[in-house]
């Protein structure tokens, strides 16, 4: 259970960036947070494992402040970056999946073990020595949320997995999500997107400006999407079922 | 152009690319630091070293670039002609300016062997492996910096790439004033490295970084003991040779030289 | 490992990065192509401070020594390192450490200082480039002074003057945000 309380934080020009949000996320939910540019999803992403301290209210995981033990946060609360290019830090794919739990100080043989069976869960086994600047948009964001769940996190935050991936990539990504939601991990997805994956949502919690204006089942929140600057996913009295990009 | 950075590695099996990168890196460190003073004698003693070591790749050598070619051109004229202005005779001046650029040549052509058959991709864990035991430096730190520059290599080439284009085709490329074209280009290009370092130091924060993580791993089996064994056997064997020779008095033109 | 230090260590390696990929990046200026390599060493120690970019420039001929293409022209390798024109390699640890030292401003400082400063920092740590460069130069091709100059030298003024006044324009220009980045506030 991940509890976000009363958090606000200003920029130094007094612009608020994100307002008294209240938020709690219970285990093994899948919630969208959603909103325009600039509405604050991303600024609240990084307070989620202690990246930002919070300059008023507190993040609570299981009752705990996170901020107790650094460390232990980020190792139960994985985040996956926008932009994939820039949170690659190995030289092959292999390598840069290690590096999460070579941090944890985790011996050889179990960094390698926890290694080989994530290559074969997401099927990259095949690219393991390959210089990830040379993978493909969706290969690329599956290297990195291997990475990430190296370090077997309880709850997954990602930020606009979706960018600039092929039909395809958007496929593939979104497989590995459900997948993950399925096997019991909490899953926080932030995206405009909505189109793509609010089927497998359920909740769906509505930001702009810094604070939240609507939190609730994503069908009940259909209509209210355009008022809080979101595109609603086309179609006339679309069902939700409907949107997301995987075959049925 | 990504790719010309890892043109030069040729992937094989020969003795070479089995030793381990640390031996060869010192050896042709020891070898660069031997050559400083030449000598007929220490260059025709390195020449069927290295003619055994190209051999022992089992494949054509590649031809060097052709700036490479030049160098030895330009290094004999200039210490010839500065010898020869100096009190030197000239057939020592000559013979010197040859040993010189005959100096270079070697020492290129042992980069030239250390690239072909060393993996990059190795570079960082064998660097870590030879820091780590010396003391107050911060082994892990140094090759988690250059491991991710090495990452970071092609992207920001591309990245200059793109500026430059963007720049000419909104016709933004003046020929008559180069200081305004690198401040325009420059500017979008440190913002892009700003951005970039942001976002790559809030994942290596949100992945734990730390400096004494598990180990990183040597790829592939690396032999230590017979690479090293070799070096040290021909560098001993050089040194005694030249200490024999020079006790019995053989001529100085053999051993002495500048 | 702290914020501070990681924010460090990335910047060092995104500033590696940019000088050794600068060095297969040519603009054309006036008749000859120049290379921007010394202008991105001078800006690693301007905007990173003397340590990030001596520390950035340390990595790049480290690079270059264990035989990446990272030299001018493609080259590398310790061949390059102690070849005449190695000096000059010698001189790019200078230049961010000076650089970084006389552009230091704390923020309240006066316009005009600032630009000051900026120029002074971006031409003394350009000149330091040349101070191992030349005398080795000479001593490895055996020259005397006025031919060293000659190869040395007088070539690359136009260039450099051209390369150190934009680094002093965009240090001057990005100084702030690259501050705020490395003070890294929570």
């Amino acid at each position: 259970m991940l509890e976000v309380q009363g958090l606000t934080r200003t920029y130094t020009e007094g612009r608020k960036v994100l307002d008294n949000i209240n938020l709690s996320f219970s285990e093994g939910s899948f919630t969208i947070i959603a909103g325009p540019n600039g509405s604050g999803k991303t600024q609240l992403m990084r307070h989620l494992n202690g990246l930002l301290k919070p300059q008023s209210g507190k993040i609570l995981l299981r009752g705990r402040d996170i901020r107790e033990n650094l460390t232990e946060t980020r190792k139960r609360i994985g985040l996956v970056f926008q932009n994939a290019d820039s949170q690659i830090v190995g030289q092959t794919v292999a390598s840069d999946i290690c590096f999460g739990a070579e941090n944890l100080k985790w011996s050889r043989k179990r960094i390698n073990e926890k290694l080989e069976s994530l290559l074969r869960e997401f099927s990259i086994s095949e690219l393991r020595n390959r210089r990830p600047h040379t993978l493909s948009g969706g290969e690329k964001r599956r290297c990195v949320l291997a990475a990430v769940l190296i370090m077997e996190p309880e709850i997954i935050v990602l930020d606009e997995p979706f960018t600039g991936l092929d039909r395809d990539g958007v496929q593939d990504v979104l497989k590995d999500i459900t997948r993950l939601h399925k096997e019991g991990k909490t899953i926080i997805l932030i995206t405009h997107d909505l189109e793509k994956s609010l089927a497998h949502a359920d909740r769906l919690v509505l930001m702009d400006k810094g604070s939240v204006v609507e939190d609730g089942r994503p069908a009940d929140l259909l209509d209210r999407l355009e008022s809080a600057g979101i595109r609603k996913p086309w179609g006339e009295n679309r069902d939700l079922e409907s949107m997301t990009w995987l075959a049925p | 152009m990504a790719g010309s950075l890892m043109f030069q590695y040729q992937p094989g099996s020969s003795v070479l690319h089995r030793s381990d990168i640390r031996v060869k890196l010192i050896i042709m460190i020891a070898l660069s630091l031997v050559l400083i003073q030449v000598s007929v004698f220490r260059l025709s003693l390195l020449l069927p070293f290295l003619l055994l070591l190209q051999c022992s790749l089992k494949r054509r050598p590649l031809p060097p670039p052709l700036p490479v070619l030049f160098m030895p051109a330009l290094i004999f004229t200039g210490n010839f002609l500065s010898l020869a202005a100096g009190d030197a005779l000239l057939s020592s001046a000559l013979i010197t300016a040859g040993l010189r650029t005959v100096r270079f040549t070697f020492i290129l052509w042992m980069a030239q062997l250390f690239t072909e058959t060393s993996d990059p991709m190795c570079l960082t864990p064998a660097f870590y492996r030879l820091l780590k035991h010396i003391p107050l430096i911060p082994a892990g730190r140094i090759s988690t910096q250059l491991g991710l520059s090495l990452t970071l290599i092609p992207v920001i080439l591309e990245e200059m790439n793109e500026i430059r284009d963007a720049m000419i085709s909104r016709c933004g490329w003046n020929p008559r004033s180069p200081l305004k074209n690198l401040v325009h280009m420059g500017q979008p290009l440190l913002n892009g490295v700003l951005l970039k370092a942001e976002a790559l130091s809030d994942a290596m924060e949100a992945r734990l970084f730390t400096e004494d993580s598990t180990e990183p791993e040597l790829l592939g089996s690396s032999s230590v003991l017979l690479p090293l064994l070799a070096g040290s056997l021909f560098i001993l064997i050089l040194l005694a040779g030249e200490y024999v020779l020079s006790r019995s008095g053989s001529s100085s033109f053999f051993v002495q030289f500048f | 490992m702290s914020k501070d230090k990681i924010r460090k260590t990335v910047l060092a390696a995104v500033f590696t990065a940019l000088i050794a990929a600068s060095s297969f990046f040519t603009i054309p200026v006036g008749p000859v192509p120049i290379v921007l390599t010394t202008m991105f060493v001078v800006l690693s120690g301007m905007l990173g401070g003397p340590w990030v970019g001596l520390s950035a420039v340390g990595s790049y001929l480290i690079l270059g020594i264990i035989g990446l293409p990272v030299f001018a022209g493609g080259t590398a390798g310790i061949a390059k390192l102690m070849g005449p024109t190695g000096g000059f390699l010698i001189g790019y640890l200078l230049a961010p450490v000076a650089g970084g030292f006389i552009f230091n401003p704390p923020g309240d400082k006066a316009k005009g200082l600032k630009v000051l400063l900026a120029v002074l920092g971006a031409f003394t740590a350009g000149a330091l480039i040349y101070v191992p460069g030349i005398p080795w130069l000479k001593y490895s091709l055996s020259m005397d002074w006025p031919s060293a100059l000659q190869a040395g030298l007088i070539p690359f003024i136009p260039g450099f003057i051209i390369k150190n006044a934009a680094a002093a324009a965009l240090a001057f220009a990005l100084k702030e945000r690259f501050q705020n980045f490395l003070k890294s506030e929570e």
